[in-house]
C-alpha cells in the first residue's frame, strides 16, 4: 500500500510540471490555433534564469522568481510578434510550426553560448526536508508544486471568467472576426495570451529548478511531454490539462514499477494513442465551448 | 512611406541581431579556418600547422565532461606549441560538435578525413556516437584516440585505427566487482543505467563479469537520462530484488534523481559509478545524499598532485581556464590522449604523404611509442597491436563524494 502511495505521490510532482507547461500551450492554442513549439525551451530559460539570478547573482528567491517569469513572459511577446503573427494565416496555416521550432533552437543555442552546459538546482526556500505520508516520502520542495499549480489554475480560470481581458480572450477564441467588428484588436488579445503563456513557462521553469537540475538541453523533451498532455486532455480545457498532467505523471511511475522501466515510455504513449482512438478530441475536451473554464 | 521605412529598419536590425547571434554561436565552435587539406600533408619543415581533429560535444546531458576533455586537449596543444610545435610546425585543432547525434558524428569523421585531411583525431565522448563513428574511422583509416567513451567495441579487436585512453567498461566492471566484493562483501549488485551506449555498455560489462563467476545482477533497470526525473520504480525494483550495492551508470542529475528515490523509499546501500557519478549534477540534485557515493576515476585534482606531469598539467589548466578541471578523468584522459598522439607524430616523422603518415602514426602507437609519462600514470608501452586500451585496472582511482567535493577514497 505504501508503495502504491509512493508511486502516486512521486508521479504527482512530475505530473504538476507537465501540467504547468501544457497550460502554456493551451493559452495560445485557444485564441488563434497556434502552439508555441518553443514552449519547452522557454521553460528551460525560466529555470536557467532562476538559477542564474538566485545562485550566481545572489538575488533573493522571490525576486529571482519574478524576474525569470517576467523575462520569459516578455520574450514570448516578442516571439508572438516575430514568429507567429506573420505566419498565422488562418486555420490551415502551419508556417508557425517551423518558425517557433526555429525560435526554440535559437533560444537554446544562445542560452548555451551564454550559460554553458552546466546543470544547476536552485535551493528551495522550503529546504530539503522530506514529508512522510503513511510512510511514503515526498520532498517539501516537490510537494509545494501541487498548491502552486492549483493556485495558478484558479487564477487562470478567474482571469478567463472575471476579467475583461479574459472575456476578450474567450471571445477571440470563439469568433475573431466578431471581436474585430466590436473594435477590439484581436492582435493585442493574442499578444496577451502569449505573454501569459510565457509567464507560465517562466514560472514552470523557475519552480522546476528548485528540485530538478536545469540545463540548456532540458527544454525539448519537456516540451514534447507537455504537448502530449495538452492533446490528451483536449487543448481547450485548463482543468482537464492539469488532471491529464497528473494522470500521465502517475501512470509513468506505476507502469515503470509493474510493467517495465525500459519500455515505460512506449506503454505510456501507447495508452495515449488508445485514449485518442476512444476520444479523438481528448479526454476532457468540451466540444460546445471554445474555452472550457 | 514612413511606415515602410521603419519596417525596413526593423527588419534590417533583426538581420543584424541574427547575424551577431550566429557569429557568436559560431565563435564557440572554434573551427579552424583557412588551413585545410594541403597543410597537413605538407612535408616536414614547412611552417604549415599540423591539423588534429577534435570530435567533442558542447550540448547534451553530460557536456561538462566533454568540455573538460576538450580543455585537457587544449592544454596539451598549448604545451607542445609553446615548445615550438613538432618539427617547427604548430598543432592546430579542428573542432567539431557532435551534438550527441550519431549521424552528425559520422559526417564529422568523413569531414576530418576527406575535407580537413587531419593527421589524427581525438574525442570519443558520447558512447552512442562513438559506436557509430568507429566503423567509419576504419573506412577512413586515420588514428583516432577515444578519450572517454566506455563502450569496449569501439576500440577492441577488429578496430585497428582506434586507440583508447578511456575507462573500458569491461575493465571497469572487473575493477568495480573486485572493489565491491572486497569492501562490501557482497555480489548482490543491481545495475541501474541510462539507456544509451554508455549505460548499456556498463550493464553488459557488469553482467559479463558476474557471469564469469557464475552469478548475475539481481536487477538491471534502465532510465532515459534526458527525460526521466522520477526513478522510484527503478529503485524500488532494485530494492525488492535484494540488491546490496547499486552499480549506477546514468549521467549527472539523473544519478541524483536515483539518490532522491532511494531517500524517499528509506533505502540506503553503497553506490558505485564512473564518470557519470563524478559530474556536478549528482551533487546539485542529491546534495548531502551524494556523500559517500563512489565514482571510479583515473585522476583526482582536489588533492595535491604527486607526479610531475600532473602538477604541470594542473598549473597550466588552472592558468588557462581560471579553475581546476570540473570533471577529473575526462580532463586527464583528454590531455594524455592528445599527448601520446603528438609523441607518436614526433616519433613517426612526417613524409607529406597523408595516407603513409597516418599509417606510420598508427604503427608507432602500437609498437614504437616508447615510454610516456602522463597525468594518469607512467607507461612503458601504452599499446600493442593486440591491445589498444591504455587504461587498465592499475590506472583506476576510486573517488568518493565528501561534503560536496570528490576526493580520493580511503577504500581502494
Amino acid at each position: 500500500m505504501s508503495l502504491i502511495l509512493q508511486l502516486v505521490i512521486s508521479g504527482l510532482s512530475v505530473g504538476c510540471l507537465y501540467a504547468l507547461i501544457a497550460l502554456g500551450y493551451s493559452l495560445t492554442f485557444v485564441v488563434n490555433g497556434t502552439l508555441n513549439m518553443s514552449q519547452g525551451q522557454l521553460v528551460m530559460l525560466g529555470g536557467v534564469l532562476m538559477f542564474g539570478f538566485s545562485e550566481l547573482g545572489h538575488l533573493p528567491f522571490l525576486a529571482s522568481f519574478a524576474l525569470a517569469a517576467l523575462i520569459v513572459g516578455l520574450l514570448n511577446l516578442g516571439i508572438e510578434r516575430l514568429a507567429i503573427r506573420k505566419f498565422d494565416k488562418g486555420a490551415n496555416s502551419i508556417e508557425w510550426v517551423l518558425s517557433t521550432i526555429a525560435v526554440g533552437i535559437i533560444i537554446q543555442d544562445v542560452a548555451l553560448y551564454i550559460n554553458g552546459p552546466d546543470e544547476g538546482v536552485t535551493p528551495s526556500p522550503v529546504g530539503d526536508e522530506m514529508l512522510r505520508i503513511f510512510g511514503a516520502g515526498i520532498y517539501w520542495k516537490e510537494f509545494i508544486f501541487l498548491p502552486v499549480v492549483g493556485i495558478l489554475l484558479i487564477l487562470l480560470v478567474l482571469f478567463y471568467k472575471k476579467s475583461h481581458w479574459g472575456l476578450w480572450l474567450r471571445a477571440t477564441a470563439d469568433n475573431r472576426t466578431a471581436v474585430e467588428i466590436m473594435g477590439i484588436s484581436s492582435n493585442k488579445i493574442v499578444a496577451v495570451a502569449y505573454v501569459l503563456s510565457g509567464l507560465l513557462a517562466g514560472i514552470g521553469g523557475a519552480l522546476m529548478s528548485t528540485n530538478y537540475a536545469v540545463s540548456v538541453d532540458i527544454g525539448l523533451p519537456l516540451g514534447l511531454k507537455a504537448i502530449s498532455v495538452a492533446i490528451l486532455a483536449g487543448v481547450n480545457n485548463p482543468k482537464g490539462i492539469v488532471a491529464a498532467g497528473l494522470i500521465l505523471g502517475i501512470s509513468e511511475a506505476i507502469i515503470g514499477q509493474y510493467i517495465s522501466t525500459a519500455f515505460r515510455e512506449m506503454f505510456v504513449y501507447g495508452l495515449v494513442i488508445l485514449v485518442l482512438y476512444w476520444k479523438p478530441m481528448g479526454l476532457f475536451n468540451a466540444r460546445k465551448t471554445i474555452v472550457k473554464v | 512611406m514612413r511606415k515602410l521605412s521603419s519596417k525596413k529598419m526593423t527588419l534590417g536590425l533583426l538581420v543584424v541581431v541574427m547575424m551577431w547571434v550566429l557569429a557568436a554561436c559560431g565563435g564557440g565552435d572554434k573551427e579552424s579556418k583557412g588551413v585545410n587539406a594541403p597543410a597537413a600533408s605538407n612535408g616536414a619543415g614547412s611552417k604549415q600547422p599540423i591539423l588534429i581533429g577534435m570530435s567533442t560535444e558542447a550540448t547534451g546531458d553530460n557536456a561538462m565532461n566533454s568540455i573538460n576533455l576538450y580543455q585537457g586537449v587544449q592544454v596539451a596543444v598549448d604545451q607542445v606549441n609553446a615548445k615550438g610545435g613538432i618539427d617547427g610546425r604548430l598543432i592546430e585543432l579542428v573542432v567539431r560538435d557532435t551534438e550527441q547525434n550519431p549521424t552528425r558524428g559520422i559526417s564529422i569523421i568523413r569531414d576530418f578525413s576527406q575535407k580537413e585531411k587531419v593527421l589524427a583525431a581525438i574525442g570519443g565522448f558520447h558512447s552512442t556516437v562513438m559506436l557509430a563513428q568507429s566503423p567509419i574511422i576504419m573506412e577512413e583509416k586515420f588514428p583516432f584516440m577515444v578519450a572517454t567513451s566506455n563502450v569496449p567495441a569501439s576500440v577492441e579487436t577488429g578496430m585497428p585505427w582506434t586507440f583508447g585512453v578511456r575507462m573500458n567498461a569491461n575493465i571497469t566492471a572487473q575493477y568495480a566487482l573486485k572493489f565491491i566484493k572486497e569492501h562490501f562483501n557482497t555480489t548482490n549488485i543491481a545495475v541501474l543505467h541510462e539507456n544509451g551506449g554508455y549505460g548499456k555498455g556498463a550493464a553488459a560489462a557488469m553482467t559479463k563479469v558476474l557471469e564469469s563467476e557464475g552469478l548475475k545482477p539481481v536487477a538491471v533497470e534502465s532510465f532515459d537520462n534526458a527525460k526521466d526525473k522520477d526513478m522510484t520504480a527503478q529503485v524500488n525494483r532494485a530494492k525488492e530484488a535484494g540488491a546490496e550495492v547499486i552499480y549506477l551508470f546514468g549521467q549527472g542529475a539523473a544519478n541524483g534523481y536515483v539518490l532522491q528515490a532511494m531517500d524517499k523509499l528509506g533505502w540506503k546501500v553503497p553506490i558505485v559509478g564512473e564518470n557519470g557519478m563524478a559530474n556536478k549534477g549528482v551533487q546539485e540534485v542529491g546534495k548531502e545524499l551524494a556523500n559517500g557515493t563512489y565514482a571510479i576515476q583515473t585522476a583526482n585534482f582536489n588533492v595535491d598532485q604527486t607526479r610531475e606531469t600532473a602538477k604541470v598539467f594542473l598549473e597550466d589548466f588552472t592558468a588557462k581556464f581560471g579553475h581546476i578541471p570540473t570533471t577529473f578523468a575526462s580532463a586527464a584522459q583528454g590531455y594524455d590522449g592528445a599527448m601520446v598522439i603528438f609523441q607518436a607524430i614526433e616519433k613517426a616523422g612526417l613524409t607529406g604523404d597523408l595516407a603513409k603518415d597516418r599509417e606510420a602514426i598508427k604503427d608507432t602507437l602500437e609498437t614504437g611509442l616508447g615510454s610516456y609519462s602522463g597525468v594518469i600514470k607512467d607507461w612503458d608501452q601504452m599499446f600493442t597491436a593486440e591491445n589498444h586500451d591504455a587504461v587498465d585496472v592499475n590506472s583506476y582511482l576510486m573517488c568518493v563524494w565528501k561534503d560536496g567535493k570528490l576526493v580520493i577514497s580511503d577504500k581502494q
